[in-house]
């Protein structure tokens, strides 16, 4: 098994590892400092999990977790923040969160945790977290409801605004006056209960509408 | 899971005190002699009982977190909501 340490206090980074090589004798360990040098490490060594400080100079974890999860790395970060910040994380690819509070020994138990393939959530945080979700859940579900409100023609004016789309190019696209358009769109604005065409765009996104089969833009 | 079960809006009963031990948390109410040790997901099920979040959100929620199959999600959740019951910690 390869370990990650990325932190960049030298009695956390070394504490941790020392932990870690303590309970996996067998394991290969790397520290890193910084981000560059995570990154570096990330490329080189590949390892089967990351241990990560939310912190971590200059640029903190979040960049990292991404490209980690891509890399199928299981990457576990420590957080400074409370529910709403491990549910970033975990929404960004991440298997677990670590409070601090949970110690070395709580730490060396998550490396355990998310290499047996589950997910790591400090009971601490675990209802925020749940109740993060949930309200997430219905804001989507709510927002889901609202475009259903919306006619077939206003559907596709929200597609066409969900690419980006000003007036002009939504009236040439469905061969409509720009005062129509703009009409539709004042609709469209009304029934989701937003305020700017940025707000449904970002709705609409957020709901997958406009998007064509593979993912991509119309 | 039924519908009655995943619109069910379970909710905590009087007045609480926790105590958190490693193993999770143990919840007394301070009018009656009930002590309930819970388990970390057990424990963040009895917060999400506000009496305004159904079953069925906590089953979605709990699938989307842990990876779970949703037959799994609702039988981890309606045990914990059945035991809580059981416990007279909620309605």
């Amino acid at each position: 098994m390869r370990v990650l340490v990325a932190a960049d206090r030298p009695p956390v980074r070394d504490g941790v590892a020392l932990s870690i090589a303590a309970r996996f004798p067998d394991a290969d360990i790397d520290t890193a400092a910084n981000t560059p040098e995570c990154a570096r490490l990330l490329e080189r060594e590949v390892p089967d999990v990351a241990l990560i400080d939310s912190d971590l100079p200059p640029a903190g974890a979040m960049p990292l977790c991404t490209r980690l999860h891509g890399m199928q790395v299981r990457t576990l970060v420590v957080v400074v923040g409370g529910a709403d910040e491990a549910l970033e994380l975990l929404e960004s690819g991440v298997a677990g969160v670590i409070s601090g509070s949970e110690g070395l020994a709580g730490m060396v138990d998550a490396v355990q945790t998310v290499m047996d393939g589950h997910t790591h959530v400090p009971s601490a945080l675990l209802g925020g977290v749940l109740q993060g979700l949930i309200t997430r859940n219905r804001r989507q579900e709510n927002a889901h409801d609202r475009v259903q409100r919306l006619s077939r023609r206003e559907q596709e004016v929200l597609a066409l605004l969900a690419g980006g789309r000003d007036p002009v190019s939504i009236a040439r696209s469905l061969a409509i006056s720009p005062h129509t358009a703009k009409t539709h769109i004042r609709h469209v604005m009304s029934k989701l209960e937003v305020s700017s065409r940025i707000e449904a765009a970002a709705l609409a996104a957020d709901l997958g509408v406009g998007l064509d089969p593979v993912g991509g833009r119309r | 899971m039924n519908v009655d079960l995943a619109e069910d809006r379970p909710g905590r009963l009087g007045r609480t005190t926790v105590r958190h031990v490693a193993s999770g948390a143990v919840v007394r109410r301070v009018d009656t002699p009930v002590e309930v040790a819970l388990n970390p997901t057990a424990f963040a099920l009895w917060e999400l009982c506000d009496g305004n979040t159904e079953v069925g959100e906590m089953v979605e929620a709990v699938c989307q977190l842990f990876e779970v199959s949703p037959e799994q999600a609702v039988v981890d959740v309606t045990n914990g909501i059945r035991q809580m019951r059981e416990a007279g910690l909620i309605t």
